[in-house]
């Protein structure tokens, strides 16, 4: 039996836990539109310009970590949405650009709003994939979902020709692929726990890869077992309640002087799940790039990523809620002493921040 | 991390509307920031916890904020929705104001509006001291537009304003666009312009 293309492109969305996409309408994938008619559990929402519509399909990775799916026509929708594809880039979300083109057959004559995009977003996007034959739609809707969460999670373009989502196809559907999740090793856990017992000030900055209520539960019971105090990057500030003893503060970009002076005094820095940018790094000055001050711990799961900008003490290329629940399940040792004084360094940092904002009023 | 009251002669800290915030930010609440100096009022006085959801672009791009409020009530409904935008940001995609409004999501909009591009005029102020350009914004009325894509408009001009003005505009049932008149001096927490230029 033969279906359309888009039917089965919908059907895939569906299959892949789709709810919620977000669009600016446009001729060039009309089926598309058309077919979402056929799944009412599939909420297509309207925006005004397709800038806004990437921004909510980026906000929708980080609301209910899955990716965010953003549907905009060839050309000038692919252009303004661009930005979006920057953002998703660098901030690290796992986000799927469906982006109309042209009729293949058109192609290189510079036909109505043709645009070459794997040479357009060559740099922000972890891959663009053309569809060039509708038997293949939902493998390349499949495949765009993978990568887009793997390792370094980012944008994947699907690029959706005009003639082939008017076409017909006796392929199925397909649903996602498993998710390839690495733990620890054995020695690597084995060698973090060691640094960590011994460290007598050690921080822990958790980040944007640890999300919903276990992983970040467990970030809360590691922090209270080893008595660590955690710092929240830039923009990641929901990652640990700021009103907790164990909150060693935010690093936003351009962080109070006084509250880094402390930071800088840590003789062990675990970062976990969090690329290290420019922002929360303050220009790359904490931690020092390329070889930080201090013995550091970095935790993410992406090999090619750890010790791509820094030389970490230890890296770990794996899943960082695996990486706390082995720490969790090895458990703290003998907490040094000096870790003790977590409640004063508390307060001391708290008097520092205040004092900041007496200093700006005179 | 508190804050201690701090007034200015130019316009309100804005310290004051996150302090007022603060007192009524949900358990689970949304908070989506734009980018801009505003933002670093709410980065160090917002008090959050695990299940708050915190969006901003790490990137510093302009114009995430009303679209990431936005997707919130549409991808996670049910949950209050805060956003922070500056008055530049807010003119680059505030327009899906109208998409919040076509949709019925309860977004409140706080616009923090120092008439100028304010990070661009801190950098000046660092690196061009008493020699300002292309920073100054002649703005429409904030609390008008918000009320003419049907939301409720509000506007926070003196730092008493605050307190109740954000008590109302949390406790409306819809959209709301919340204007704050802020002081351009006070650029951030960590810094004033005037004290920047004379350094």
């Amino acid at each position: 039996m033969s279906n359309s293309a888009a039917h089965v492109l919908a059907a895939t969305l569906n299959a892949h836990g789709v709810n919620v996409a977000y669009c600016v309408p446009g001729e060039s994938y009309l089926p598309l539109t058309d077919a979402f008619i056929d799944f009412p559990n599939l909420q297509l929402i309207v925006c005004r310009h397709e800038g806004g519509a990437g921004y909510m399909a980026v906000a929708h990775a980080r609301l209910r970590n899955q990716p965010g799916v953003c549907i905009v026509s060839r050309g000038p929708g692919a252009v303004n949405v661009a930005i979006a594809l920057h953002v998703t880039y660098h901030d690290a979300e796992p986000v799927v650009f469906l982006i109309g083109q042209a009729e293949r057959a058109g192609l290189g004559r510079m036909a109505l709003q043709e645009m070459n995009y794997a040479k357009t977003f060559s740099d922000t996007a972890k891959s663009v994939i053309e569809v060039i034959d509708a038997d293949r739609i939902a493998e390349a809707v499949a495949r765009a979902f993978h990568i887009a969460q793997s390792g370094t999670p980012g944008p994947v373009v699907v690029v959706l020709p005009e003639n082939i989502l008017y076409g017909q196809t006796a392929s199925e559907p397909m649903g996602p692929r498993a998710k390839a999740l690495t733990a620890p090793t054995p020695a690597d856990t084995a060698r973090a726990l060691d640094m960590l017992r011994h460290a007598e000030r050690p921080l822990v900055i958790a980040g944007g890869r640890l999300h919903g209520d276990a992983a970040l539960g467990d970030l809360t019971k590691f922090a209270e077992t080893f008595a660590l105090p955690v710092a929240a990057p830039q923009r990641r500030f929901h990652i640990f309640d700021s009103r907790y003893p164990n909150c060693a503060g935010r690093l936003a970009n351009r962080a109070p002087g006084e509250l880094l002076d402390i930071m800088r005094e840590s003789d062990l820095l675990l970062v976990i799940g969090e690329r290290i940018g420019p922002s929360m790094s303050q220009g790359y000055t904490f931690p020092r790039a390329p070889v930080p001050d201090q013995p550091m711990i970095h935790v993410r799961p992406d090999t090619q990523e750890v010790g791509r900008i820094y030389q970490p003490t230890l890296g770990l290329g794996c899943d960082p809620h695996k990486f706390i629940a082995a720490m969790l399940a090895a458990g703290p040792g003998n907490v040094p002493d000096a870790r003790r004084g977590l409640g004063q360094a508390a307060e001391r940092r708290a008097s520092q921040c205040d004092g900041m904002a007496v200093g700006i009023g005179q | 991390m508190e804050w201690q009251s701090v007034s200015a002669n130019d316009g309100v800290v804005f310290s004051h509307v996150v302090a007022a915030i603060n007192k009524h930010l949900t358990e689970d609440a949304v908070v989506t920031t734009d980018a801009g100096n505003f933002s670093s009022w709410p980065a160090r006085y917002l008090h959050l916890g695990q299940k708050n959801i915190f969006i901003g672009a790490t990137v510093g791009a302009m114009g995430p904020g009303v679209p990431s409020g936005v997707a919130a009530g549409l991808s996670t409904p049910g949950r209050q929705i805060v956003v922070f935008v500056g008055d530049g940001g807010k003119m680059m995609t505030g327009n899906e104001l109208a998409t919040a409004v076509q949709y019925g999501v309860p977004i409140k909009i706080f616009v923090a509006n120092n008439n100028a591009f304010g990070t661009i005029r801190m950098h000046q102020a660092r690196s061009f001291p008493g020699r300002v350009t292309s920073t100054a914004l002649q703005n429409p009325d904030f609390a008008a537009w918000g009320e003419s894509f049907g939301a409720k408009g509000y506007r926070i001009e003196t730092e008493t304003e605050a307190e109740q003005t954000v008590a109302e505009a949390m406790a409306h049932d819809g959209p709301a666009m919340i204007e704050t008149r802020i002081s351009l001096n006070h650029i951030s927490p960590a810094a004033r312009i005037d004290e920047i230029e004379s350094r």
